[in-house]
């Protein structure tokens, strides 16, 4: 049965709105195993985060950005004229706007000289009902979803919030794995009314921030991630064995040999990103094919520089999606796309950074979510 | 037939409309476009029905966007009006020593009463959060998130 009454839905977005804004988890590498660790601290009855992203390209809109900002500048420093025919200084200088205006270009520039990816964070979250935890019955609490794992994502202009919904329309979202891809209002409205964007514009090279394996010290604390059947010698075999650290294919475990011989097996056009992202962005036929990781490697050592810097090739000009699911103190990780082919390409992408694991199909509402 | 102007001095619909301009001055499309939440029971199942999956809800829910709470507040509405538009009739029948700017401008300032409880209705759960004002770099949180105006859009 689904209780409305404990159940919420959130998106994640940038708190103030700054369009330009390119917010990062530091450490780096670490921000899904911290997310993890929280869900597990949290432990909901029913966790469901989506990170959906897919190449595009503003450059248009974001110039047109700068040149409104830079405009702006230029009226604040012009002086006007009083009463008596002397300049003054307009009081548009003393303000916050003003201040930020260059270090909001730099980030325009930054975003245009980089493959630009929009990414929609969005999910649904189901309380534990109020009889499992206290013997009472009651609505969810009216609090908003905190989750400092986000909230931890900044840079010196914004960062990320959570914003909480009660709207059972955005589970269809979630399911259909659909996220706002045109966001030019936002744009238009920046100087004017702001609201934020729906989906954040992201460099290719910042979405390893947010979509990545659990990997780092933090593994051996995330009970969630080991299988149902565990047992501890299958453990010592697969899991705590494996390391990435010194290089990608360092290491003897399984997962390392694996991880040479996938290497090797995938051909370099994978490597690459799909296409230019100032071709056309590809649309889905309504179908989303999905694949769920059978098992989720421990990996105690960070990826090396090379290894983690390939993780701007993730995005294509299909939408894609990593998602993670939190059921009754388990997490499973699954990567969708908008095309078939695709997502083979994604997941050979991904066993060629990470080594070799097994995914299994997985259906557009999970299973898990419906029990 | 009613004089316009009686309309304008016995009822709320113009107090509302310059409400509504000066909240939403800054977006004044908002009624076109407004944002908020649809999260009866109604509209679980509906998304259940669509989503081809059979669950069971319970009878009652959290019922925002009840229409049972809109036809209440326009009920009330018009209570507080037609009772300040009475309640102004007999009190100018009295005060005959009223210069007439004051007879006229009495009744239309009072009818601002049923017109901004009618607007902070139609705020909270229709139109949306009022806009923010320009160029501020630190925005109001938490806040409806602008998720919500995109939802079904293509359906």
């Amino acid at each position: 049965m689904i209780d409305p009454s404990h159940t919420l839905f959130f998106n994640v977005a940038l708190k103030y709105g700054h369009l330009m804004s390119r917010p990062r988890y530091e450490p780096e590498q670490e921000f899904i195993g911290n997310l993890i660790h929280e869900l597990e601290q949290r432990d909901p009855d029913f966790a469901w985060i989506q990170f959906i992203f897919q190449q595009v390209d503003y450059s248009r809109q974001l110039m047109m950005l700068k040149n409104e900002l830079l405009s702006y500048k230029k009226f604040a420093e012009t002086p006007e004229v009083n009463g008596n025919g002397e300049p003054m200084k307009r009081k548009e200088l003393d303000s916050e706007w003003y201040r930020t205006v260059e270090l909001r270009c730099k980030k325009i520039d930054e975003l245009m000289s980089s493959h630009q990816v929009l990414l929609g964070i969005q999910g649904m979250w189901v309380e534990k009902s109020e009889e499992a935890v206290h013997g009472i019955s009651g609505p969810l609490r009216s609090v908003p979803i905190e989750l400092s794992t986000f909230q931890s994502c900044r840079d010196e202009l914004d960062s990320l919030a959570v914003f909480t919904y009660r709207d059972p329309r955005v589970l269809l979202e979630l399911v259909r794995r659909r996220f706002v891809t045109d966001i030019s209002w936002y744009f238009r409205k920046y100087s004017g009314s702001r609201m934020e964007s729906p989906s954040l514009i992201i460099a290719a090279e910042d979405l390893g921030s947010y979509v990545h394996l659990p990997v780092g010290n933090i593994t051996e604390h995330l009970s969630s991630l080991l299988p149902p059947s565990f047992d501890e010698e299958e453990h010592n075999k697969e899991f705590t064995t494996f390391g990435v650290g010194s290089g990608l294919n360092s290491g003897d475990s399984p997962y390392a040999i694996r991880r040479k011989e996938d290497r090797s097996s995938i051909s370099d056009l994978l490597l690459l990103p799909v296409a230019e992202p100032q071709a056309e962005i590809k649309t889905s036929k309504g179908n989303f094919y999905l694949s769920r990781m059978k098992t989720i490697p421990q990996i105690h050592q960070k990826l090396d520089a090379e290894a983690f810097s390939r993780l701007k090739h993730l995005p294509s000009l299909y939408t894609r999606s990593f998602e993670l699911l939190y059921n009754k103190g388990r997490t499973s990780l699954l990567i969708g796309s908008a095309d078939d082919r695709d997502l083979e390409a994604y997941k050979g992408l991904f066993i060629s950074i990470y080594g070799g694991f097994e995914f299994v199909e997985e259906s557009a509402v999970p299973s898990s979510m419906m029990r | 037939m009613l004089e316009p102007v009686l309309i304008v001095m016995y009822s709320p619909f113009l107090q509302f409309f310059i409400i509504y301009l000066a909240a939403y001055r800054h977006e004044v499309g908002r009624f076109l476009r407004p944002f908020h939440e649809h999260a009866s029971i109604d509209d679980w199942r509906k998304v259940m029905k669509a989503l081809g999956v059979e669950a069971i809800l319970p009878e009652k829910g959290p019922e925002y966007g009840s229409d049972k709470r809109l036809i209440l507040s326009l009920g009330i509405t018009v209570i507080l009006s037609v009772t300040i538009t009475l309640t102004m009739v007999l009190a100018l029948q009295k005060a005959l020593q009223l210069p007439p700017l004051f007879r006229v401008a009495l009744p239309i300032l009072f009818q601002f009463i049923p017109a901004s409880y009618l607007f902070a209705f139609i705020s909270k759960w229709y139109f949306g959060p009022l806009p923010n004002q320009p160029r501020r770099m630190l925005l109001r949180y938490p806040r409806l998130g602008s998720r919500i105006r995109h939802l079904m859009e293509d359906d």
